[in-house]
C-alpha cells in the first residue's frame, strides 16, 4: 500500500507541475510583436530556386524581375533592359548596390551561375523547362547579363524573376547536397535565421536590403500538416496567416480576430480529351460533353461557392475573350448533338452506335480531393444523357496521363498568356510538354506561333482571342470551373494587396515587405 | 544467463536485418521512382525526358542488384543514403526526429506504465468494490475513444476554450525550447495517449491480480499469518510477469498509434516522418526511419524479456539447468 502511496504522490506531483509550469510558460510565449506567422501546410524539403520554387523564395531571393500587382513583370535587380526586336537577345543592366545576406555584393557572374546550374543536367531541378529556350547566357561584364533564347518566347521575362543565388556560395559542391539548400543565402527582404526541421522556418528582416526594409521584423513558416489544426490556430491567434478549405471559412470567419480573403485566381480545372482515343475525335461528341456539365452545381456544391464556372484557359488574363460559347449547362443541345453524330439510345438508356456503347472512364490523381470530386460528380451527370462512365482515383504512380479516356487536368497561369497555352494547346512535338491528349488544330499552332512573335499589346490581343474562339470551337478541354484561394489572416496586419494568384493560392505574399502589424 | 542476452541480442540483430531486407523489398515493388517523389503532387507537370534524365541522376535506371548491394554496403558504413527530396543525409534527419519521439513515447509509456499499475493494482485487491467497477467500466470507455477524436477535443477544450496549453509542435516558435515550454508542448499529446491506452494495461493487472489471488500460495500464506505486506508484494511481483509479456507485444501496436498522435499534434517526430516519406515516396528516407523505428521496437521487446527474466525465477532456473 506504501508503494502505491508514494507513486500516487509522484504522480500528482508530476502532473501538477507539468500543468503550472506549461501555462506559465505558454503565458509568456505568446507575447510576441512584430512577428508574423504563416501557417505553412507543408514543410519545404528544401529552398534554393534554382532546385524548386516556394512561397518563401520571393522573401528570400530577389530576380531580375518582379511580378507586380497586375501579375506584369517589372524591373527588379535590374535597372535596364533590352530586347532585341527578333525577340531573341536579352540585355540587362543590373543594380550595383544589391548586397546578399552574407555581406557579399550582387553581379553578374550570380546571374549567370543560377541560371546555367538550372540547365545544367546534373542538377536534379524542377526548373529546367522554364529554361529550356536558353541558348547562351553570359555577363558582358560585371553589371550587364546577356541573354540569347532558341525561339522567341514573350513570357520570357516572367521566368526571369527567378531568384538569383550567390555563386561563391556553391564553390565545390554538388547542388542537389549543397548545406546552402538549408541555410539559404539570398538578397531579398528577408535572411534566413533558422530552420527548426519539421516544425518552423524563422526569417528576419535584412536591413541592407537595397529597397525599403520590411516592416515587419520576422516571419515564421509553421508547419502544420493538419488542416483543423491551422484553422483553429488562426483563431487562437497562435498563427496569423493560413491557407484555408473551403469548408472551413464560415467557423474562422465568425472568429472577430480574422479575416477571410477570397482571391481570383488563375487556377483550373478541366476535363481533357484523349485524342488518342478514337472516341474523341468526334467533335459533337466533345460538344455535347461540354453542354452536359453544370459548372453553378459544381461550384456551388464541391467548391462552396468559392470559384466560378470556366470556358477559357485564359479567362483570368488581360487577353480574355468573353464573347466566345461558353458551353453553359444544356442537356437538350447534348442530346440533340449525341443523336447528328448517331449516337442512339438503346432499351437500357444506353447510347450506343454501331454496337458499341458509349462509355469511357474518368481518371483523377486519388490525392487530389477537388478532382476525383469533380470525376465522381460528372459520371454521374453524364448518365444523363446516356454515357457509361466510370472514375478511376489513382496513384500518381500508376497514373499514365497519355493513356487515359479523359483526365481531371489543372491548369493555369496568371502570368504571359503565351505560358500555359503554347505547351498545352500546340500540336505535339518533342518540345511541347504538356500536351497530354495530343490535340492537334492547325488553325491553334498558327496562332501559338504569331502570339509568341508578335510585341505589340493590341495585336497579340487580338490574336489569343481569336485561339480562344477556335479552342472553343474545337474543344481540347471541357473546362469545368476557376478555384477561388481563400486566406485567412489575423485583422492586426495591414498592408495587404491583393492580386489574381495562382495554382493553390501561390503568390499571396507577393507584397510581404510591405506588411505591418498593428 | 549471459548466454540467453547474447542469443537474444542475436535474435534481435537478425531480426532488424530481416526488416531491412522486405522493407527494401517492398518499396522496390511499389510503383515510383525518384523523379515522381521529387515532383510529388505536381507530377502533372513532370515530362518523360525529365523524368528519365533525374532518375538517370539519382543512379535508379542501375540494375535492382546493384543498388541493393549499394544501399547495403553504405548501411554497414553507418550511411543511410541521401533523402530524394531533401537532398541531405538521411541519417542527419533523423536525428533531428527521433529525439522527440523518444520523448513523446519515452514520458507517455512511463505513465501509462505507472498509473496502470497504480490502478490496476487497487482494483485488483479490492474486488467487488466501486473502484473496481469504475475501472473495468472506465477502461472499456476510454480505450475505445479513437485517439485522433480525443486530440481534436483536447485541442478545441485546453487551447482553443482555455487558451492555457499550445495545440502543435514541440516548442514555441518564439524563442521557446525552455524546459519549461517544452513540457507544456508535451501535455496535450501525452495526455492523449496515457488516456486512451492506460485502460486497458490497468484492466489486465487488475485481472491478473484477480488471478493469483485466487491461487494456492497465497491461501497457504495467509492460513501461515504472513502479513498482507508480503503476500500483496508476492502477488504484485507474480502478477507483473504476464503484464511485462503484455507490455511487449504491445508495443509495436502503440508505437504505430503514436504516428497520429504526431500529425494531429504536428509533433516534429519520426512516426511524423514515416508518412511523409511514404505520401512523398522518398525511399532512401522511409528505408531510413524504418529501420529506426524497427530497431527501437526490437529494442523495447527486448528490455521488456529482460525484465521477465530478472522478475521470474523460474526462467531463470531454467536456462541456468
Amino acid at each position: 500500500m506504501q508503494r502505491c502511496l508514494k507513486s500516487k504522490f509522484f504522480a500528482t506531483l508530476l502532473v501538477a507541475s507539468l500543468m503550472i509550469g506549461g501555462v506559465v510558460s505558454y503565458a509568456k510565449t505568446k507575447a510576441s510583436h512584430q512577428t508574423l506567422v504563416y501557417a505553412a501546410e507543408f514543410e519545404y524539403d528544401l529552398i534554393n530556386p534554382i532546385l524548386d520554387g516556394s512561397n518563401a523564395d520571393g522573401l528570400i531571393f530577389r530576380g531580375l524581375m518582379k511580378f507586380d500587382a497586375q501579375n506584369l513583370p517589372q524591373k527588379d535587380l535590374a535597372t535596364a533592359y533590352t530586347i532585341s526586336p527578333d525577340g531573341l537577345v536579352y540585355d540587362f543592366k543590373l543594380r550595383t548596390n544589391v548586397r546578399f545576406h552574407d555581406g557579399t555584393l550582387l553581379t553578374a557572374q550570380d546571374v549567370v551561375f543560377t541560371i546555367s546550374s538550372i540547365l545544367n543536367e546534373k542538377v536534379n531541378s524542377k526548373i529546367k523547362p522554364e529554361f529550356k529556350l536558353v541558348k547562351t547566357i553570359s555577363a558582358v561584364n560585371a553589371s550587364e547579363v546577356k541573354i540569347i533564347l532558341k525561339k522567341p518566347f514573350p513570357a520570357f521575362l516572367d521566368k526571369l524573376t527567378l531568384g538569383i543565388v550567390p555563386a561563391h556560395a556553391f564553390k565545390d559542391v554538388d547542388i542537389n547536397t549543397a548545406p546552402f539548400n538549408h541555410h539559404p543565402i539570398g538578397n531579398g527582404p528577408y535572411q534566413f535565421e533558422k530552420w527548426e526541421k519539421g516544425q518552423s522556418l524563422t526569417l528576419k528582416s535584412f536591413k541592407q536590403y537595397y529597397r525599403q526594409p520590411a516592416k515587419i521584423e520576422k516571419v515564421i513558416f509553421k508547419f502544420i500538416p493538419d488542416g483543423n489544426q491551422r484553422a483553429l490556430q488562426l483563431i487562437t491567434g497562435e498563427v496569423d496567416l493560413a491557407f484555408l478549405e473551403p469548408s472551413q471559412v464560415k467557423r474562422v470567419a465568425s472568429s472577430n480576430k480574422v479575416k477571410v480573403y477570397q482571391i481570383p485566381t488563375a487556377d483550373y480545372r478541366c476535363l481533357m480529351y484523349n485524342f488518342n482515343k478514337e472516341l474523341w475525335k468526334d467533335l459533337n461528341l466533345r460538344k455535347a460533353f461540354n453542354y452536359a456539365v453544370d459548372r453553378q452545381s459544381i461550384v456551388k456544391g464541391i467548391l462552396l461557392g468559392y470559384g466560378m464556372a470556366a470556358y477559357s484557359p485564359l479567362q483570368i488574363n488581360a487577353f480574355n475573350n468573353p464573347a466566345i460559347e461558353k458551353y453553359s449547362f444544356d442537356l437538350t443541345k447534348a442530346k440533340a448533338l449525341l443523336e447528328q453524330s448517331g449516337w442512339k439510345l438503346n432499351k437500357d438508356g444506353i447510347r450506343e452506335k454501331n454496337g458499341k456503347k458509349l462509355a469511357f472512364t474518368i481518371t483523377a490523381p486519388l490525392t487530389d480531393e477537388v478532382r476525383v470530386k469533380i470525376a465522381n460528380y460528372l459520371a454521374d451527370q453524364f448518365k444523363k444523357i446516356g454515357a457509361v462512365v466510370k472514375v478511376e482515383a489513382l496513384d500518381w504512380s500508376v497514373i499514365k496521363i497519355e493513356n487515359t479516356d479523359v483526365f481531371v487536368l489543372v491548369f493555369g497561369s496568371p502570368f504571359d498568356a503565351d505560358d500555359h497555352t503554347y505547351r498545352i494547346f500546340h500540336s505535339p512535338n518533342a518540345e511541347i510538354e504538356w500536351n497530354f491528349g495530343g490535340y492537334s488544330n492547325l488553325k491553334v499552332d498558327e496562332m501559338l506561333e504569331k502570339g509568341r512573335t508578335t510585341s505589340d499589346f493590341k495585336l497579340r490581343k487580338q490574336i489569343y482571342q481569336q485561339l480562344q474562339t477556335e479552342l472553343a470551337a474545337d474543344p481540347a478541354y471541357n473546362f469545368i470551373v476557376y478555384l477561388k484561394a481563400l486566406y485567412g489572416v489575423n485583422k492586426k496586419i495591414s498592408g495587404i494587396k491583393l492580386r489574381t494568384l495562382g495554382h493553390h493560392g501561390a503568390g499571396f505574399l507577393w507584397n510581404l515587405e510591405e506588411w505591418s502589424i498593428k | 544467463m549471459i548466454e540467453f542476452i547474447y542469443k537474444r541480442i542475436l535474435q534481435s540483430v537478425l531480426v532488424i536485418f530481416l526488416i531491412s531486407v522486405i522493407a527494401f523489398s517492398i518499396i522496390d515493388f511499389a510503383p515510383g521512382d525518384p523523379a515522381l517523389a521529387l515532383y510529388g503532387g505536381e507530377a502533372q507537370q513532370l515530362t518523360p525526358a525529365e523524368r528519365v534524365r533525374i532518375n538517370h541522376n539519382f543512379g535508379f535506371d542501375r540494375p535492382l542488384v546493384e543498388r541493393y548491394a549499394h544501399w547495403f554496403t553504405q548501411v554497414l558504413h553507418g550511411n543511410l543514403g541521401i533523402s530524394y527530396r531533401e537532398g541531405r543525409l538521411v541519417s542527419l534527419i533523423l536525428a533531428e526526429r527521433l529525439p522527440n519521439t523518444i520523448l513523446l513515447f519515452g514520458v507517455s509509456f512511463f505513465l501509462i506504465v505507472v498509473l496502470a499499475l497504480y490502478l490496476g493494482l487497487k482494483g485488483g485487491f479490492n474486488p467487488g468494490s466501486g473502484w473496481e467497477k469504475i475501472l473495468s467500466a472506465g477502461s472499456i470507455i476510454f480505450s475505445s475513444i479513437p485517439s485522433f477524436w480525443l486530440g481534436i477535443f483536447s485541442i478545441m477544450f485546453f487551447s482553443v476554450f482555455l487558451q492555457v496549453l499550445p495545440s502543435s509542435g514541440v516548442e514555441s516558435i518564439h524563442d521557446g525550447g525552455d524546459l519549461l515550454d517544452r513540457i507544456c508542448h508535451l501535455i496535450l499529446p501525452v495526455m492523449v495517449m496515457v488516456v486512451t491506452h492506460v485502460g486497458l494495461y490497468a484492466r489486465f493487472i487488475q485481472e491478473q491480480v484477480r488471478v493469483e489471488l485466487k491461487k494456492y500460495y497465497v491461501l497457504t500464506a495467509k492460513a501461515n499469518g504472513l502479513a498482507a505486506k508480503f503476500i500483496k508484494l508476492g502477488v504484485l511481483r507474480n502478477a507483473c510477469i504476464p503484464f511485462l509479456n503484455y507490455l511487449g507485444l504491445t508495443i509495436p501496436g502503440f508505437f504505430g498509434g503514436s504516428i497520429i498522435i504526431e500529425s494531429l499534434f504536428a509533433w516534429s517526430g519520426l512516426g511524423q516522418l514515416n508518412v511523409k516519406a511514404t505520401l512523398t515516396r522518398d525511399y532512401p528516407l522511409l528505408m531510413g526511419s524504418v529501420l529506426i523505428s524497427g530497431t527501437l521496437v526490437v529494442t523495447c521487446i527486448f528490455l521488456t524479456d529482460l525484465g521477465t527474466l530478472i522478475l521470474n525465477p523460474k526462467l531463470r532456473r531454467e536456462l541456468n539447468q
